[in-house]
């Protein structure tokens, strides 16, 4: 179950991380990607398990 | 004993280091064919084929205390795992459950048996294997009741989401369900037995170091550290049955979630 919040930070971390290496924003793009990946990983956990 | 010597000569493995997980070729050769591991991979596998054959030689009805311990083995696996968490089809699992169950108890008790002391579950190499097992099965159930497209459907698409959020989510769900899952398997119950692993030996052989000490206040303190190592071995005793329980029942959540009709 956690495994969504951490599947989302992870994901969405890399993908920022991936986008500032392309375009060098000073690592704002992690930031951005880390905390979507949080909020949808906390969404999609309660989808699947939530009443 | 010989460890008392080891004292006076200084040479301590000190400290304990990955090295301590490769053990070499007991036959002498040059590559990793036949260590430790192997060994008790074939010396679990002997222990458990045995003793379920002799449990079951003779069954009766008021089971004897072999038999009795066989079944509430096979029953814990069957009724509280495959058939609470999957389902009443999940029975049909139970014997695969029972089986990862035992294998993964025995090779992890291995770890504090003494003159063993080492369970192949510290080795990556042998969690993987067992991870890449329930991975394979998950995925195969879930194809094969759902058919591919539908399988993979239901396992990155969410009911009722809106439609901006989804590529978002499928992303997630993707890496969770294809990639993630069998990784964190197979490291939960390695990082456990390599950490259990050192843990015991930074206690054991940091008690011979202080022991070695040349002040004689810090020597007697080498009893605490033993006496800590022995408390260890018996915590060691419950997270090795405790992660084979914990690997089991998320092999059999992972069933549940491909066999599911819709979430």
């Amino acid at each position: 179950m956690v495994g969504y919040l951490i599947s989302g930070i992870a994901v969405w971390g890399v993908i920022g991380w991936l986008v500032d290496r392309g375009l060098h924003w000073g690592g704002i793009p992690i930031a951005v990607g880390v905390l979507v990946g949080a909020g949808l990983g906390i969404y999609l956990m309660l989808k699947r398990f939530g009443t | 004993m010989s460890r008392a010597a080891l004292v006076h000569s200084g040479d301590i493995p000190w400290p304990p280091s990955v090295h301590e997980f490769f053990p070499p070729d007991l036959f002498g050769g040059n590559g990793p064919w036949f260590t430790k591991f192997t060994l008790l991979v074939w010396l679990a596998v002997a222990l458990i084929i045995v003793f379920f054959l002799v449990a079951y030689r003779d069954p009766k009805m008021v089971p004897g205390k072999m038999q009795w311990i066989a079944e509430s083995i096979y029953g814990f696996n069957r009724n509280d795992i495959a058939r609470d968490v999957i389902g009443h089809e999940g029975i049909k699992f139970a014997p695969y459950l029972a089986t990862l169950f035992t294998f993964i108890a025995v090779t992890n008790i291995f770890s504090i048996i003494p003159g063993i002391q080492i369970s192949p579950n510290s080795h990556i190499a042998f969690p993987a294997m067992l991870a890449i097992i329930t991975y394979v099965l998950y995925i195969y159930w879930g194809i094969r009741r759902h058919g591919f497209g539908k399988f993979v459907k239901q396992s990155l698409i969410l009911p009722d989401v809106p439609w901006w959020l989804l590529p978002l989510l499928i992303v997630i769900e993707f890496a969770q369900v294809f990639v993630f899952r069998p990784i964190t398997l197979a490291l939960r119950l390695f990082a456990n037995m390599f950490a259990g692993h050192i843990v015991l030996l930074v206690f054991t052989l940091g008690g011979f170091l202080i022991a070695g000490a040349g002040n004689w206040f810090i020597k007697p303190i080498s009893v605490v550290s033993w006496a800590l190592a022995i408390l260890i071995t018996f915590l060691e005793a419950l997270i090795c049955l405790l992660q084979a329980y914990v690997f089991v029942m998320l092999t059999s959540s992972y069933l549940q979630t491909s066999l599911a009709e819709e979430h």
